[in-house]
C-alpha cells in the first residue's frame, strides 16, 4: 500500500497497475556464452514493458546450486548499460536492465544524452521517465520469476532509478544507493546554472520554457525521492555524493527501513569496497576481501 | 601490490615493424576525405555566457561524426582551443563549463558514440573486439582517426589560436589524449591524460577482471586459439606504442587501485611519453576516478590555464570534474 499525498498515489498505482498487467507476457530467456565464465552463466533476457515495449536485460546466475539472492541493478543515467562486475556476479543472481531509450532497448525509442532527463515535460502523463521506472519495476517482476532465485532476499542497487523501484515494491529487502541523485534537490539546480550535467537539464528546459514551468515542477515532484522515502521498508544504504543536508534528513527520516548513510569520500577504490561489503552483508552473502583486483 | 612494485612493472607491448608505415597510411587516407566541418547552433544547450553547437564532420572511411562545440558567447581576441575526448561508455561532456572558463571547447563524439553510430555500431561491450583478428579493419582504426579529426575540427576554427591548444580526457579519453597527442605533435600545445585506457591492452586484460577489458577475455575464451592474432593487432593499436611522438607538456592522473584500467600500465605508459615536460599524478586508494575526488579536476584547470591563458567569461560554477 503505498503511501503519499492523492496525486502522487493516483499515478503511480495507475502505473503500476499497467506493470501488473504485463504479468502473464512473454519472457525470453537466452544464454550468452560469449558472456558466460567460471563463475556464472549469462543469459539476456527479451520482455514486453508498458505500452508493448520491447526491453532488454542482462541476467548473470552464478555457476552453483541455488537458490541465489536475487540482485536487480538499476539503470544509471546513460546510453549503456554494462555487463555487471565480476565481484557480484559469483554470489548474486543479477539483473541488470537496459531501459527504454538505451542502447539495446532502443529499437522504437532513443534516449538523447543530454535530452532523457526532461523528455515529455512538462505533462506528467507524457513525461519519459514514468515509463522508465515502470521498465525496472516490470524487471524485477521477471527477476522474481526465476527459479534459481530467493524471492524473500531481494536487493536493488543503483541510484534514483533503484530507489524509485525500491519505494514502488514492498519485496524489497535491501537497497544500496550510490553516485549521485537527480530527483533530489532538484529545485536547487533548476534555480542556478551548475554547468554540471545531467542535473544541468533541468535549467536548460526553465530557459527554454519558461512558461512551462510550473507545470514541470508539479511533474517532477511525482518523482521526487522524498515523496517515495516513506515507501521504503528495506535495509538502506545510503551512499550518494552530493546530496544536501535537508533532502538527508528528510529522506533517512522517512525511510521505513533501518538506513545507513554513507556519504563518499575522497577515496573512491576503499568507497568502493565499503559499498559491495555492505550490501554482501546486509543480502547475507560473504564479503569479498577487496581491493577487487585479481592480485 | 604497492606503488613502487607498480611503477616498475614491464609492458609486454611490442611495437610492429610496420607501427609507423601502417599509421602514416592511415592517416593519408583519412586527409583524403574532406573535413566538411558544419555548425548548428543548440539554442536550448546555449546560455548567457555560452554558445553551444551541434557539430559534424567527415571522418575515415567518409564517416559522420558528431560532437558538440562550445565558446564563449562574447570574445574579442583568439580563443585557445581544447578538445575533449571521451570515455568507453560514457556521452561525450557537454563542456559549458570548460567554454565560461574562456575556451573554445570541441567535445567529440566518435563513430559508436550516439549521433554518430549510424553506420558503425558494435555497441558497448562490442567496440574493444570489434573485428580484433583483423589488423586493417580492427574498430579502433576509425575511432582513432575520428578523435584526430576532431582536433583538426577545433584548431581550424577561426577564432580559435592554432598555437593554444589542448586535449584532455580520462579512461579512452585519457588514450585518446595521448593518440592525438602523438599523431598531432606539433600542433598540440598541452595535454591532461587520466587513467589511460588502451595502454598494455593485453597484459591489461590480465590483471584485471573488470569490463572493458574483460571483453578481450571473454573473446579469447571462446577463441582461444587467436590470442597470437589478437596481441599482433592489438600491439599495432596500442597508445603505449604512440607516446614517444609527444612532445608538449602533459599531466597524467591515475588511481592506485584501478580495477578498470590496471595502474601499472599508467605508469608504463608515462614512462614511455617522450616530452621532457611531464608530471604524474598518481593517487593513493583511488579506483578509476583517478583522483577526480581529491581535487585533480583543479590540478587539470590550474594546468590548461597556465599554458593556455584563457580570459574567463562568466563566474567558475565549482570545480571541474575530468569525467571517464
Amino acid at each position: 500500500m503505498l503511501i503519499g499525498e492523492r496525486h502522487f498515489l493516483d499515478y503511480w498505482q495507475s502505473t503500476l497497475d499497467e506493470v501488473a498487467a504485463l504479468q502473464t507476457s512473454p519472457v525470453r530467456r537466452v544464454e550468452m556464452p560469449l558472456r558466460s565464465n567460471e563463475l556464472s552463466t549469462a543469459c539476456a533476457f527479451s520482455f514486453k514493458g508498458i505500452g508493448d515495449y520491447p526491453l532488454f536485460a542482462y541476467y548473470l546466475v552464478p555457476n552453483g546450486s541455488g537458490p541465489f539472492t536475487p540482485l536487480f541493478q538499476a539503470p544509471g543515467y546513460g546510453s549503456v548499460v554494462a555487463v555487471p562486475a565480476w565481484e557480484r556476479r559469483d554470489r548474486f543472481a543479477v539483473m541488470a536492465l537496459c531501459h527504454r531509450g538505451q542502447r539495446l532497448s532502443d529499437d522504437i525509442y532513443k534516449a538523447a544524452y543530454p535530452g532523457l532527463l526532461t523528455d515529455g515535460l512538462p505533462k506528467n502523463e507524457t513525461y519519459k521517465w514514468r515509463e522508465v521506472v515502470a521498465d525496472c519495476i516490470r524487471a524485477v517482476d521477471v527477476l522474481l520469476d526465476q527459479p534459481e532465485v530467493n524471492p524473500d532476499n531481494m536487493a536493488i542497487s543503483g541510484s534514483d532509478l533503484a530507489f524509485q523501484s525500491a519505494a514502488l515494491r514492498d519485496d524489497v529487502k535491501v537497497l544500496l544507493t550510490s553516485g549521485q541523485f537527480l530527483f533530489a534537490d532538484w529545485k536547487d539546480y533548476s534555480a542556478k546554472i551548475t554547468d554540471v550535467y545531467p542535473q544541468q537539464e533541468f535549467n536548460d528546459f526553465r530557459r527554454s520554457n519558461p512558461e512551462q514551468w510550473e507545470e514541470a515542477e508539479r511533474t517532477l515532484g511525482l518523482f521526487d525521492l522524498v515523496n517515495f522515502a516513506p515507501n521504503i521498508t528495506a535495509n538502506t544504504l545510503l551512499a550518494v555524493g552530493g546530496l544536501s543536508d535537508m533532502s538527508t534528513a528528510s529522506i533517512t527520516d522517512a525511510i521505513k527501513g533501518e538506513v545507513t548513510v554513507l556519504p563518499p569520500t575522497e577515496y573512491s577504490a576503499l568507497d568502493h569496497i565499503a559499498q559491495e561489503n555492505w550490501l554482501a552483508e546486509a543480502a547475507g552473502e560473504a564479503k569479498h576481501p577487496g581491493p577487487f583486483l585479481p592480485r | 601490490m604497492g606503488s613502487s612494485n607498480l611503477a616498475k612493472y614491464k609492458s609486454t607491448v611490442v611495437k610492429p615493424d610496420d607501427f609507423q608505415e601502417f599509421w602514416n597510411q592511415t592517416l593519408r587516407e583519412t586527409e583524403l576525405v574532406e573535413l566538411n566541418p558544419r555548425l548548428s547552433l543548440d539554442p536550448m544547450r546555449s546560455n548567457d555566457d555560452v554558445e553551444v553547437f551541434t557539430a559534424r564532420y567527415a571522418s575515415y572511411e567518409s564517416l559522420e561524426i558528431a560532437g558538440w562545440y562550445a565558446r564563449p558567447r562574447n570574445y574579442s581576441e583568439p580563443l585557445p582551443g581544447l578538445l575533449f575526448v571521451p570515455g568507453y561508455v560514457s556521452e561525450p561532456k557537454l563542456p559549458t563549463d570548460l567554454a565560461r572558463d574562456g575556451y573554445a571547447v570541441f567535445s567529440a563524439a566518435p563513430r559508436n558514440k550516439l549521433r554518430s553510430n549510424t553506420v558503425f555500431n558494435p555497441g558497448y561491450p562490442g567496440l574493444l573486439t570489434h573485428n580484433i583478428e583483423s589488423r586493417a579493419t580492427y574498430g579502433y582504426r576509425g575511432f582513432y582517426m575520428d578523435a584526430v579529426r576532431a582536433f583538426d575540427f577545433l584548431s581550424q576554427m577561426p577564432e580559435v589560436d592554432e598555437r593554444r591548444l589542448g586535449v584532455l580526457g580520462g579512461s579512452q579519453g585519457g588514450a585518446l589524449t595521448l593518440l592525438v597527442s602523438s599523431l598531432r605533435n606539433k600542433a598540440v600545445a598541452a595535454a591532461s591524460a587520466g587513467a589511460p585506457y588502451l595502454c598494455s591492452m593485453m597484459d591489461s586484460a590480465s590483471l584485471t577482471r573488470t569490463y572493458p577489458y574483460e571483453e578481450i577475455n571473454d573473446y579469447l575464451r571462446l577463441n582461444p586459439e587467436s590470442e597470437a592474432v589478437v596481441r599482433d593487432t592489438l600491439n599495432l593499436y596500442d597508445i603505449h606504442n604512440f607516446v614517444d611522438q609527444i612532445e608538449c607538456p602533459i599531466i597524467v592522473n591515475i588511481g592506485l587501485k584501478d580495477d578498470v584500467c590496471p595502474p601499472e600500465t599508467g605508469f608504463a605508459v608515462f614512462e614511455r611519453i617522450g616530452s621532457d615536460n611531464k608530471q604524474l599524478y598518481p593517487y593513493k586508494d583511488c579506483g578509476h576516478e583517478s583522483g577526480a575526488g581529491q581535487g585533480h579536476g583543479k590540478v587539470i584547470t590550474d594546468f590548461f590555464a597556465k599554458i593556455l591563458s584563457p580570459n574567463p567569461v562568466g563566474p567558475s560554477t565549482g570545480a571541474f570534474t575530468p569525467e571517464i
